[in-house]
């Protein structure tokens, strides 16, 4: 591709006409929500499988792509759909990680740095303990940061259920965290 | 504690572990490029008796313009042919097998040198008419990586005869062919990348991407066509063709 890079309409548009290549953009362009989205569903190692598959299937479906729509929900979807099948196919645990301890470019302080870390860790172990519907209507909102109508469109369901449903995941993520709190204090007074 | 929870769930978002694709636009290229091919033998069968007699006549076509030919595999020369940028991201071998499964499937004997032993896999294409089984060995001593198909030597055994004449090969020029002997059979050992094209059981014929990077040995047995795509030289070629 030459000159000014092409806007994802139009790479859409050469895709459907059998444009391999504008597609093979497309992928590039969206890898990184793909398989952010694989990840919260089925954990890391298995989400670059998903996404491959789903953009496979997201390529034959283009023709059923409205032209002007939004895009990234609509592979979202897909990629959801695939993810949700190599789920229940594994039965696997999953659980999601934080990145080994990376060098903070602007300086806090080291103590600050580990206090971040360990809240984090903390959250995420919340996170993890969640039921699948919860931890993926959590991480589409948070982890993939789509508004609520994206997050809804990715999922299958409605705007409306899309906002309780995450209303409720969220007040199981503060029991969750809570209970643990609870459980930390116990043990500093041992 | 401080921050309220939406906040800190977006600060997660940045530090959770998620795999970075480098290589998934070139797999996904490579794995739509290969589908529709299969979809389309499939379709067509009902048609393969016409078009196998087209098949037949192209390649007889082919063979009266190149001059040479070995059963069901044909040479022709085209200037044209030049080595592709994307060579050896998708082998386009067809599916992987046991050895086991590929020697119950294909119809025909599969040898394994014994210079080499067991392949690491094992891959059939049966959209295919001649069907051909690639055995494929990995880098190991005196055996090195092609840096085009990433894999150190294909060994692709296929029914190939001129009445389901399959394969055609295009050469950059003809300096790069070589008349050879093969365990006493004639054979041709041709030098550099080149493009191969495959002649479906429809009578469609589709382009295959480069996978080698120093020379490919072809000659033919008992009705089977043998081809090894190597970056060894043609005396290594040889011997390990000769342990067959």
């Amino acid at each position: 591709m030459e000159g000014r890079p092409l806007e994802d309409s139009a790479l859409i548009d050469r895709a459907k006409g059998g444009d391999v290549g504008a597609y093979e953009e497309i992928v590039r362009r969206y890898r990184a929500p793909a398989l952010r989205a694989a990840t919260i569903v089925v954990g890391s190692s298995d989400a670059e499988d998903v996404a491959q598959e789903a953009f496979v299937k997201a390529y034959r479906a283009l023709p059923r792509f409205r032209a002007g729509a939004a895009f990234r929900p609509w592979l979202l979807r897909i990629v959801t759909n695939e993810a949700r099948n190599r789920r229940k196919a594994s039965g696997r645990r999953v659980a999601l990680a934080l990145r080994a301890a990376e060098a903070e470019q602007t300086g806090p302080s080291t103590e600050a740095v580990v206090v971040a870390r360990t809240e984090r860790e903390t959250l995420l172990a919340a996170v993890n303990r969640l039921a699948d519907a919860d931890r993926q209507i959590i991480g589409y909102r948070y982890f993939l940061e789509l508004s609520e109508a994206e997050t809804a469109e990715a999922l299958g369901i409605a705007r409306g259920t899309a906002k309780s449903r995450l209303a409720r995941a969220l007040d199981r993520l503060r029991g969750h965290l809570a209970e643990e709190a609870d459980h930390g204090m116990q043990e500093a007074d041992r | 504690m401080t921050e309220p929870l939406e906040q800190r769930l977006s600060d997660i978002g940045a530090h959770l572990v998620v795999p970075e694709g480098a290589s998934l636009p070139e797999r996904v290229r490579g794995r739509i490029e290969e589908a529709p091919r299969r979809r389309l033998v499939a379709l067509r069968r009902p048609r393969r008796v016409a078009l196998l007699a087209a098949a037949i006549l192209m390649v007889a076509a082919g063979a009266a313009i190149a001059g040479i030919a070995i059963r069901g595999v044909l040479i022709t020369v085209d200037p044209t042919a030049t080595a592709s940028p994307r060579a050896g991201a998708r082998l386009s071998l067809g599916e992987p097998v046991t050895l086991k499964r590929a020697r119950a499937r294909a119809g025909f004997p599969i040898l394994v040198p014994a210079a080499l032993g067991p392949p690491d896999e094992v891959w059939i294409d049966e959209r295919l008419a001649a069907t051909p089984v690639t055995l494929v060995y990995h880098p190991r001593p005196r055996l090195p990586r092609s840096t085009v198909s990433g894999a150190a030597l294909l060994l692709t055994q296929m029914r190939a005869e001129l009445d389901e004449a399959v394969l055609a090969k295009t050469v950059g020029s003809p300096q790069d062919i070589e008349q050879v002997t093969v365990a006493g059979r004639p054979g041709f050992w041709i030098r550099g990348e080149h493009l191969v094209s495959y002649l479906a059981r429809d009578g469609t014929s589709f382009q295959d991407t480069l996978r080698l990077a120093a020379g490919t040995l072809l000659w033919d047995r008992e009705g089977t066509t043998f081809r090894i795509e190597t970056a060894v030289s043609l005396k290594r070629a040889l011997e390990i063709a000769g342990s067959l």
